[in-house]
């Protein structure tokens, strides 16, 4: 986590343990205690809002019938309605429902709304009929209330009634429809499957806003499941992308061998009707020949191009025999739209360039979900699509065989990959390095050994990206290669893939490198082969074998590295290095110190924060009070933490630190008498008070008499306003 | 009716890591089919962007929509919330952005999501407005993307998964942690066996505590700046208090649902997604200190507590087998046990805190109109656990639960905790 981000989450941390009402160690019990028949007492007293809202909310959990009537009364109440309902909701007794029926009549407005809201949450099927009677209701909160309840009631007649609603030009709309999709959901959930067609069907036929026929497509689908596709095709082949994309969400859904086929049968019928077209169609080079003799034959190959296509044989007709007697080739660069490709065919052959037809998502789209689906039963239709498929499908495809490809993908994928660029060639690296199986590995490990050029490039970097420990040999070799970029490549790769007996070799490259950019790459794969490595005391062995010999900058990486590395061995050798006597590692050593990933850190971290003259004590002063308040300790260990702390401190920032530890991590009677010590100091007396401030409000609950005695002492010490407010409230409040 | 699970369980167990270790580069796609040719139908012209609305954004709203609006085909058009200030706020960093004057305030909800041109909500209220909003969202068609916790009680949880359902909508839990290399490896270290037996998952809450006072009441401020009724929305009135509107709602019962949920959204989410435990929840919940601990159906240990982490960052997860165990949290680093496991590591830089690859995710999701990785159906089963957690701390007392149901077994009053009536016109 960077710094920015960590302190933004502490931040959030803060404020939230900030916000919340004092004293709130243990839960609060609801205001409102005692037997029902106190809390009926309140409700019908002249008592406060307050105490009948509370004495409601406790009703919620303990009301029996017997608080039924009462609460009833406070049905028509303006601010107690909400409150009554809130009592009478959850009680299990039908008189309740007999109850909320019988206030229908004597309400309106909100309060009438609420009431049919709480019939239906108690689903009370004997009120279907009441509920009827607002459907036509000239308020329409209330009209899509009761249509609301009977939708969650959700019986066969509340069903008949929304349907004929459904069906009735003045009650049909967006509530009754929403009501109408609740009653199938359930029907549906219930394995009562015609209920729910019925009223799905009588939702894509009514008119309504085009997301309800959605929601009905989805729910008719649903319905039919893998055994009935008709519908589910007929959606795939929608011109709407909506409905095409509910379709889409079932594809993720239904499984079954018939469902996989059905969908691949759908991807060639998903072609656009509009016309084919490029935006710009660029003929870059073309060149006819063999092996190291080619000709350039990119005039005659532009003059063959007809509006957005070519078409032309690869022969000597082009431009005579540039090497006789061995089989030639052309090859065309090009671009469409920008993207560069390139193709080639044989001697005898025609080349042809035709355009794609305009790209269409739903094919795309397609695939992709047959990618997730993971039915390996898709595998030839999606190699087709990934080798000949229009340009946004063949993405697609090449995208799904992360999933779905196995090692007969493989060679496909490298050819696109070096042979073409853009989001194809990056898309196709990632299948590559992201599809599983043992055998894959096998191919590109052996593959690497013999490659060479761009090939070489990529099947390092997929070494590297799929963490192939058996190339390690391999790649160790080319970090003597010639070439610049391929000792780097190897290294990267190297990270992910070396084992602790080879670590020499990207040590060897950080301790005499041949230049910066080598030594970063070396330090770079040995930070992510330290996180590999499966013995953290070997690892650290490795490097501090060679730390002594190593150039200074090379040290200092190799501290770096330890604290990455991590454990005992490594907590020694930094250690070492920060009391050592080579002042030029002291800066490194104590950094890593501070940032040290376990507690462990803390004895010499407090040991060189005691030390005289020491240049960095206090960095790992306050890289022990980071370990104060970082890591889990009990609160005897944490405050003897913060004592040493502050006897070490000679800043009042360090101390300030502390007090912060001390209130946020352990508020305490014994935290509250270190802080308190500091009152009477001018310069931290006003971070003092604040800290007691503080940690007596968290404490007052159980230990008022420690909390007030240090709020008396705040009072005495300080001149700030806000402490001092604070300070008699908090007085006030325990005095209470 | 046969329907595919989403998990990847079936998988060899070495495939499995591999293709989990690897999982957020394919979750972090830019784009799974190019923006420009995949807008919705009726938004294709002239944009052929996701058109997005926004709900609520304070601090971490307006960090949510950052992070959206570096996606080049999402494209904001309007804000909504009941305070004058932060819709002005939002308005002028869309605008200035933008380009242009085009971005649309509102007060009312109804409003925005009545506009047909808007394909998405990001919501970012309080928690007392997550489920509400979010679920009258998905009834006008919308997509979502809503911050955590997604719901305030274990009805609202199953309203929520029901509705995005019936509606087929994306919706997108603000628990981005799902989306994040470290959490994701994690899980795939689980999933692949490399720890034995799962027999105890953790997750790092906070104290669970509320309270159920009231703030002395205040003035309330005109309707235009400070929209009270619309603020308190489906929760129980009470007088108006500025601390409340100022973010000073956390830790009332009303506004707020306790320290479990309040990191359980995230970690106990993230247990049962490692636990593979997506489509249940524990059978049995027992108060611990200021904990509870959590059993499944199968034994498995579910650990809900604030102290005892190792320091690896905030909302620590740990995951423990008969073999092995890792330990996880914001930092993005990792404790391992045994040491062997190590080899399996690799670097992941994204923070537990940043949202970026999750937000993407459901814009993808958007578009190819699968489960997003927080979706509605897994929130609300982690959400009842923390829920169910909750009831059982405020009683006291050990509750059984039963997952299919969602109901305390033999406990009547734990069960009435399970929903709290809405304020009318407010409605699940």
């Amino acid at each position: 986590m960077d710094v920015p981000k960590l302190i933004l989450t502490y931040g959030l941390i803060c404020f939230f343990l900030g916000c919340l009402p004092a004293s709130l160690v243990a839960q609060q019990p609801p205001p409102a205690e005692g037997s029902e028949e106190a809390l009926i007492t309140v409700l019908e007293s002249n008592a406060s809002l307050f105490d009948k809202a509370k004495a409601c909310q406790q009703l919620a959990t303990v009301g029996t019938k017997a608080c039924v009537p009462t609460l009833v009364k406070l049905l028509a109440q303006e601010q107690l309605s909400h409150y009554a309902r809130y009592a009478l909701e959850p009680i299990p007794d039908q008189s309740v429902d007999v109850a909320l029926r019988g206030a229908l009549g004597q309400l309106e407005g909100w309060h009438l709304v609420g009431v049919i809201q709480s019939i239906g949450t108690r689903r009370d099927v004997n009120a279907t009929t009441d509920l009827e009677k607002f459907l036509g209701h000239a308020n329409p909160e209330v009209a899509a209330a009761a249509a609301s309840a009977l939708g969650r009631i959700g019986s066969p007649s509340a069903a008949n009634i929304l349907k004929t609603a459904m069906q009735d030009s003045d009650t049909a709309g967006p509530a009754i429809a929403d009501a109408c999709l609740t009653a199938a959901d359930q029907f549906l959930a219930k394995g009562e499957l015609q209920w729910a067609r019925d009223l799905y069907d009588t939702l894509l036929e009514a008119d309504l806003p085009k997301h309800f026929h959605i929601a009905s497509m989805y729910g008719a689908l649903k319905c039919r499941g893998s055994d009935d596709l008709k519908l589910m095709i007929e959606q795939l082949q929608s011109e709407d992308l909506d409905f095409f994309q509910v379709a889409l969400s079932m594809a993720y859904e239904l499984q079954g061998d018939n469902v996989t086929s059905a969908l691949i049968h759908e991807i060639p019928k998903l072609q656009s009707k509009s016309e084919p077209s490029f935006k710009k169609f660029v003929i870059l080079k073309a060149e006819y020949g063999a092996d190291t003799t080619w000709r350039d034959v990119t005039k005659q190959v532009t003059d063959a191009v007809v509006g957005d296509s070519i078409s032309i044989a690869a022969d000597n007709q082009l431009a005579g025999d540039p090497i006789p007697n061995v089989e030639k080739k052309l090859r065309v660069e090009y671009t469409l739209d920008g993207l560069l490709h390139t193709k080639s065919v044989p001697e005898g052959m025609i080349l042809e360039i035709q355009p794609d037809p305009h790209p269409d998502v739903r094919q795309a789209l397609l695939i992709y979900a047959l990618g997730v689906r993971g039915d390996r039963a898709a595998l030839p239709a999606i190699l087709e699509l990934a080798r000949t498929g229009p340009a946004e499908s063949r993405l697609a495809a090449v995208r799904a065989l992360a999933k779905l490809g196995d090692v007969t993908a493989v060679p496909m994928l490298l050819e696109i990959a070096i042979a073409t660029q853009g989001e194809i060639a990056a898309e196709s690296r990632t299948s590559l390095a992201n599809m599983a199986g043992e055998p894959i590995d096998t191919l590109l490990s052996d593959q690497l050994a013999t490659s060479e050029g761009p090939e070489r490039l990529l099947l390092i970097e997929l070494a590297g990206r799929r963490g192939i420990t058996t190339a390690a040999g391999h790649l160790i070799q080319l970090t003597r290669h010639d070439d610049p970029a391929v000792r780097i490549a190897a290294m990267d790769a190297l990270g992910t893939t070396i084992q602790l007996d080879q670590l020499n070799v990207l040590i060897d490259q950080l301790i005499h490198p041949q230049s910066p950019s080598i030594a970063n790459a070396a330090s770079e794969a040995l930070r992510k082969a330290c996180l590999r490595m499966p013995d953290r005391d070997a690892c650290a062995m490795e490097f501090l074998r060679r730390l002594p010999s190593a150039p200074t900058d090379a040290q200092k990486t190799i501290l770096t590295l330890l604290g990455v590395v991590g454990g005992p061995k490594a907590l020694a050798g930094v250690a070492a290095a920060a009391k050592g006597d080579d002042s030029a590692l002291h800066d490194r050593a104590t950094e890593v110190l501070g940032k040290w990933a376990s507690p462990d850190a803390a004895p010499v971290l407090l040991e060189l924060a005691n030390a005289d003259h020491y240049s960095y004590r206090h960095r790992t002063l306050r890289g022990y009070i980071s370990v104060a308040r970082r890591f889990d300790y009990s609160g005897v260990q944490r405050i003897a933490m913060c004592q040493h702390a502050l006897d070490a401190a000679t800043r009042d920032d360090e101390k300030k630190l502390v007090f912060d530890v001390l209130k946020e991590k352990v508020p305490s009677p014994e935290s509250l008498a270190i802080v308190v010590s500091y009152l009477k100091q001018d310069s931290l007396k006003d971070d003092a008070c604040a800290a007691a401030v503080a940690i007596a409000e968290e404490i007052a609950p159980r230990d008022p008499k420690s909390a007030q005695d240090a709020l008396q002492q705040v009072l005495e010490a300080t001149n700030n306003q806000d402490i001092t407010a604070q300070a008699k409230k908090l007085l006030d409040q325990i005095g209470r | 009716m046969a329907t595919a699970s989403h998990h990847q369980s079936l998988l060899p167990r070495r495939r499995f890591l591999k293709s989990m270790a690897k999982a957020s580069a394919i979750f972090a796609l830019p784009h799974i089919i190019p923006g420009s040719a995949l807008g919705r139908s009726n938004t294709v012209a002239p944009s052929e962007r996701i058109v997005l609305g926004g709900l609520g954004l304070g601090g971490r709203g307006t960090g949510d929509l950052s992070d959206f609006l570096r996606n080049p085909d999402v494209q904001f058009v309007a804000i909504c919330d009941v305070r004058k200030e932060r819709r002005l706020a939002i308005k002028k960093m869309a605008d200035q952005l933008s380009g242009n004057q085009d971005c649309a305030m509102y007060r009312d909800m109804h409003e925005i999501l009545g506009r047909t041109d808007i394909d998405a909500m990001l919501i970012a209220t309080g928690d007392r407005w997550h489920t509400m909003a979010s679920i009258t969202a998905a009834r006008a068609g919308k997509d979502v993307y809503c911050e955590k916790p997604c719901s305030m009680t274990i009805a609202e949880s199953r309203a929520l998964a029901d509705t995005f359902r019936k509606y087929d909508r994306i919706y997108q839990a603000g628990t981005q942690r799902r989306s994040i290399g470290n959490f994701i490896f994690a899980t795939g270290l689980v999933a692949a066996g490399k720890l034995g037996k799962l027999h105890t998952v953790h997750a790092n809450t906070l104290p669970p505590a509320t309270s159920h006072q009231w703030l002395p009441g205040e003035p309330e401020p005109a309707k235009d700046d400070v929209d009270w009724d619309m603020w308190l929305g489906p929760c129980p009135w009470r007088p108006y208090n500025s601390q409340y509107i100022r973010g000073g709602w956390r830790g009332f019962f009303d506004f707020h649902g306790g320290g479990i949920l309040e990191w359980g959204a995230h970690t106990v989410d993230l247990c049962q997604w490692a636990a593979q435990k997506d489509h249940t929840t524990p059978v049995e919940f027992v108060p611990e200190g200021s904990g509870v601990h959590a059993t499944y159906a199968d034994g498995l240990k579910l650990v809900m507590r604030d102290e005892g982490w190792m320091g690896l960052g905030t909302c620590s997860v740990r995951y423990e087998g008969d073999e092995g165990w890792i330990e996880t949290g914001d930092s993005g680093n990792f404790a391992i046990h045994p040491e062997s496991l190590r080899t399996e590591q690799t670097v992941f830089r994204q923070a537990g805190t940043d949202p970026s690859t999750h937000i993407r995710n459901f814009l993808n999701c958007i578009k190819t109109r699968q489960p997003a990785n927080s979706n509605a159906d897994v929130a609300a089963r982690s959400h009842v656990v923390s829920h169910a957690a909750y009831i059982a701390w405020q009683l006291g007392r050990t509750l059984k639960f039963n997952p299919l149901t969602e109901a305390f077994i033999d406990d009547d009053e734990a069960n009435r905790m399970r929903s709290r009536a809405l304020r009318a016109p407010w409605r699940l």
